[in-house]
């Protein structure tokens, strides 16, 4: 009978065995000179332009905080009105429990292939807020969309009189351009998704 | 002024072949690893191509680079984690990803049960800690040393070492105790 350590060690082996059978996909000829073409392309379109705009880090930094710091400072002025914009007049209270109501609305982005640093920007028209960006009627930010399906997540809060308005989400990404208008329709329960759409 | 131009031109060709010359030999074993890490072909393709060329103009570094191999996969790795991980932050929801592009191969040596067998295992990599999972398939995987798999993640041999360890404790026990019983076509 073998020792247990020699036992384990057997085991390991085995187990590194067959780790190094995990499939791969292996590329068709030419692949390296196809991939060095598109990179070395990339790289005399977007890499002098690119540096240009690339602040120093300890500047990308600063900017950075400097736009939270701003997004925080809208946020906390606006604090005293969340109310008024949010609960209408106490002689409504069915509007009331109706615009006070969040309404996660899913949004399904199915993309062909990874869009790194896309831009998305997302308009509410009147009455419409996003839980958490109260008084803000345009938010824009950069994400990385991977090839296959992404789920945009919105906690939408709507105003009764919000209702058939339109959401407006642009998506940029290498200068092309997706637009997709969301109606905003009367609640008809939470986590559906809302609208799918192809970028 | 023409002769100048045409300086320049050489001058940018010549850094182009050298490059190319360098990194050649090492796209292919990118690209598997950035699909180990994606799990998606295309996405492997983009993400190689981004850090090649990122780093077409960095062509008197990677001269000086005396183990390139790994250092460009170190590279891959950074931006795999900037790009994929950190995403996580944003409201994209990438719950998505992994799994999505499966890849089956199915050599004509191989038998049902190994082909059953390497469908668990990959499974079971799933469970892990994406830091176990990252040792994994550069040590055990891909075949780098422990030493460059420190490089590589940015951690001392020590942790690489011990990880490891538990992460194929882990693998075992998963695979053993069963905890994945279907097996899906691809």
């Amino acid at each position: 009978m073998k020792p247990r350590r020699e036992f384990a060690q057997d085991e390991d082996a085995r187990l590194v065995a067959l780790l190094r059978t995990l499939p791969a996909p292996e590329p068709g000829a030419g692949f390296e000179d196809r991939l060095l073409e598109k990179a070395m392309r990339a790289a005399r379109h977007t890499q002098p332009s690119a540096r240009r705009r690339q602040p120093a880090g300890w500047a990308r930094w600063g900017w950075q905080l400097a736009t939270a710091a701003s997004l925080l400072l809208a946020i906390l002025a606006t604090a005293p009105h969340w109310s008024d914009v949010f609960y209408p007049p106490v002689a409504q209270p069915l509007a009331r429990h109706d615009s006070a109501t969040v309404r996660p609305v899913h949004i399904l982005v199915q993309s062909p292939r990874q869009m790194s640093g896309a831009t998305i920007r997302v308009t509410l028209p009147a009455n419409v807020g996003l839980d958490g960006y109260t008084d803000i009627q345009t938010l824009q930010w950069q994400a990385d969309i991977s090839a296959g399906e992404n789920r945009l997540s919105l906690p939408v809060k709507v105003g009764s009189a919000g209702v058939g308005s339109e959401i407006l989400i642009e998506i940029e990404y290498q200068g092309a351009r997706k637009v997709l208008h969301l109606p905003v329709t009367p609640a008809s329960g939470t986590g559906a998704v809302e609208s799918i759409t192809r970028t | 002024m023409s002769a100048w131009l045409i300086q320049i031109f050489q001058r940018r060709r010549c850094r182009e072949d050298r490059f190319v010359a360098l990194v050649s030999p090492h796209i292919r074993r990118m690209h598997r690893m950035a699909y180990r890490w994606t799990a998606s072909q295309v996405e492997a393709e983009d993400l190689v191509q981004e850090v090649l060329a990122s780093l077409v103009s960095r062509v008197a570094e990677l001269e000086a680079v005396e183990k390139l191999g790994p250092w460009l996969v170190k590279v891959l790795y950074r931006r795999f984690v900037d790009l994929y991980r950190r995403r996580r932050l944003s409201p994209i929801d990438q719950s998505v990803a992994w799994g999505d592009d499966e890849y089956c191969e199915v050599n004509s040596g191989d038998d049902f049960r190994q082909l059953d067998l390497r469908r668990a295992l990959e499974r079971a990599l799933r469970l892990l800690d994406e830091d176990w999972r990252d040792i994994v398939l550069l040590h055990d995987v891909e075949g780098y040393t422990a030493i460059e798999v420190a490089e590589v993640l940015e951690i001392s041999v020590g942790t690489v070492k011990s990880r490891l360890h538990r992460a194929r404790q882990k693998l075992k026990k998963i695979l053993t105790q069963g905890t994945i019983e279907t097996s899906r076509a691809c």
